[in-house]
């Protein structure tokens, strides 16, 4: 046999790519000719480098982007301290009365989500069977703290693993992927809650009034709040004050 | 700005074989889910010397998956990501026996180096990536793409400019034999190489 036709032999017996009874007879012949399992032995060692090594040169690439990662972050902390100083020097510019009311004038979406934007309290923790899965209580943990993304994505492994009609679940998801900004999904995930009439489906839509406003959709908005102040669900009165600030703002 | 990836594109740039896309994908992930990695691993009882150590790993994990074709978008990255940190980490805690306790958090520091210098044995690593670059930038391009990025001879020719795929295979080979010329020439780290996960 050809060294090159060995070679191709020899890799595909290693990528167990060779037919049973081939696969069997060029064992047999490794096990009594020694030359061939040396180079068997060899071409593995060969392939096995060629992973280690590029592996290696992965790592030091990514030790390269850690490096430059820290570095802008850094950068960005120095910027950010030039940034609260020419919020201070502007807040010393308007801090007549009169050039503020000019400037600013009155509210915006952003402004009305981050006032009404708070987490539902914690009803997880209460449940008995919560102490035992470790992956539920970082979530919560995630949730309590604010680090929503993080705790979206737990929620997302435990709704798919075991949890998936936990309905209690699938709304602290909705809020955790609200508080990361992503409104549009959240959105999708109180509609399932509100569509199913589930037991948290009435604060569900108190969240999608606020997904809406955080999407610049204040007229679905402000009609999903009207439907909370009529039927006096969950956060009703502060679903009337919410109206009253949209009115404003779309007045401006 | 903020520049978005959806989850495709950053799979189909790192399949791209194009080195700046693969770079600045790398980019991407490392600055979107960094943070994510250090709040997993700070939470239970790491550093953030330990955070990056374990996020490179499962970045390297994941760029291996995906070049593999074993990630096929079931999860999201960002869920792969988390939970290859997780398990990674778990492991690491597991083997070294480390206790939950922030008094330990010197100890546990000590424990993390040496585990580390013995995944890094430094010299073998230093010899083989010598033995790599002897068998020239063409040869190690190519074993490169065949051998860690699981290219096809097909792929290979197109984006190493070879005239056919015959003269592709061809050209492996040769590089697979001087390659294997070097190894022979080195027993002790054929032996470790062997030995090695």
């Amino acid at each position: 046999m050809k060294e090159n036709e060995l070679f191709e032999k020899i890799e595909l017996f290693l990528q167990g790519k060779l037919d049973d009874n081939e696969h069997k007879l060029f064992k047999k012949q490794i096990e009594t000719d020694n030359e061939l399992a040396r180079k068997v032995e060899t071409y593995k060692s060969a392939i096995k480098g060629i992973e280690i090594s590029e592996r290696a040169e992965l790592k030091k690439t990514l030790q390269n982007i850690h490096r430059e990662y820290i570095d802008s972050r850094k950068q960005r902390n120095y910027n950010t301290v030039l940034k609260i100083a020419a919020v201070f020097i502007g807040f010393v510019l308007l801090s007549s009365p009169f050039i503020y009311k000019y400037i600013t004038g009155g509210t915006s979406t952003e402004k009305l989500f981050a006032e009404n934007f708070s987490p539902y309290p914690d009803l997880i923790s209460q449940r008995s069977e919560t102490t035992s899965n470790v992956m539920l209580l970082e979530a919560m943990s995630y949730y309590k703290n604010g680090e929503y993304e993080n705790a979206s994505v737990l929620f997302n492994e435990l709704l798919s693993h075991g949890y998936e009609t936990d309905t209690l679940l699938m709304f602290y998801n909705g809020i955790s992927i609200l508080g990361a900004d992503h409104p549009d999904s959240a959105i999708t995930q109180f509609n399932k809650l509100i569509d199913t009439k589930s037991s948290f489906s009435e604060s569900a839509k108190w969240y999608k009034a606020l997904a809406l406003i955080e999407s610049e959709r204040i007229d679905e908005a402000e009609k999903l709040l009207t439907t909370i102040v009529q039927s006096k669900s969950y956060n009703f009165t502060k679903a009337e004050k919410l109206i009253k600030k949209i009115e404003k703002l779309k007045d401006k | 700005m903020k520049i978005l990836y959806s989850d495709k594109k950053i799979v189909s740039d790192l399949r791209s074989g194009d080195k700046l896309k693969v770079n600045n994908t790398l980019h991407y992930l490392y600055k979107s889910y960094y943070r994510m990695a250090v709040n997993v691993i700070k939470t239970n009882s790491g550093n953030e010397y330990e955070a990056a150590d374990v996020f490179q790993d499962a970045l390297i994990s994941f760029y291996e998956s995906v070049q593999r074709e074993k990630f096929r978008g079931d999860s999201s990255i960002k869920t792969y990501l988390y939970s290859t940190v997780r398990n990674l980490w778990l492991t690491r805690l597991k083997k070294s026996n480390r206790m939950v306790d922030i008094e330990n958090q010197y100890n546990n520091v000590v424990t993390a180096i040496t585990d580390k210098d013995n995944f890094d044995d430094e010299q073998p690593e230093t010899l083989l990536k010598r033995i790599i670059d002897k068998t020239g930038e063409q040869c190690k391009e190519l074993l490169r793409l065949y051998y860690y990025e699981n290219r096809s001879m097909k792929e290979i020719t197109a984006l190493m400019n070879f005239s056919n795929e015959n003269s592709t295979k061809t050209q492996k080979y040769k590089c697979m034999k001087k390659l294997i010329g070097y190894l022979d020439t080195h027993p002790e780290l054929k032996k470790s190489l062997l030995e090695r996960n």
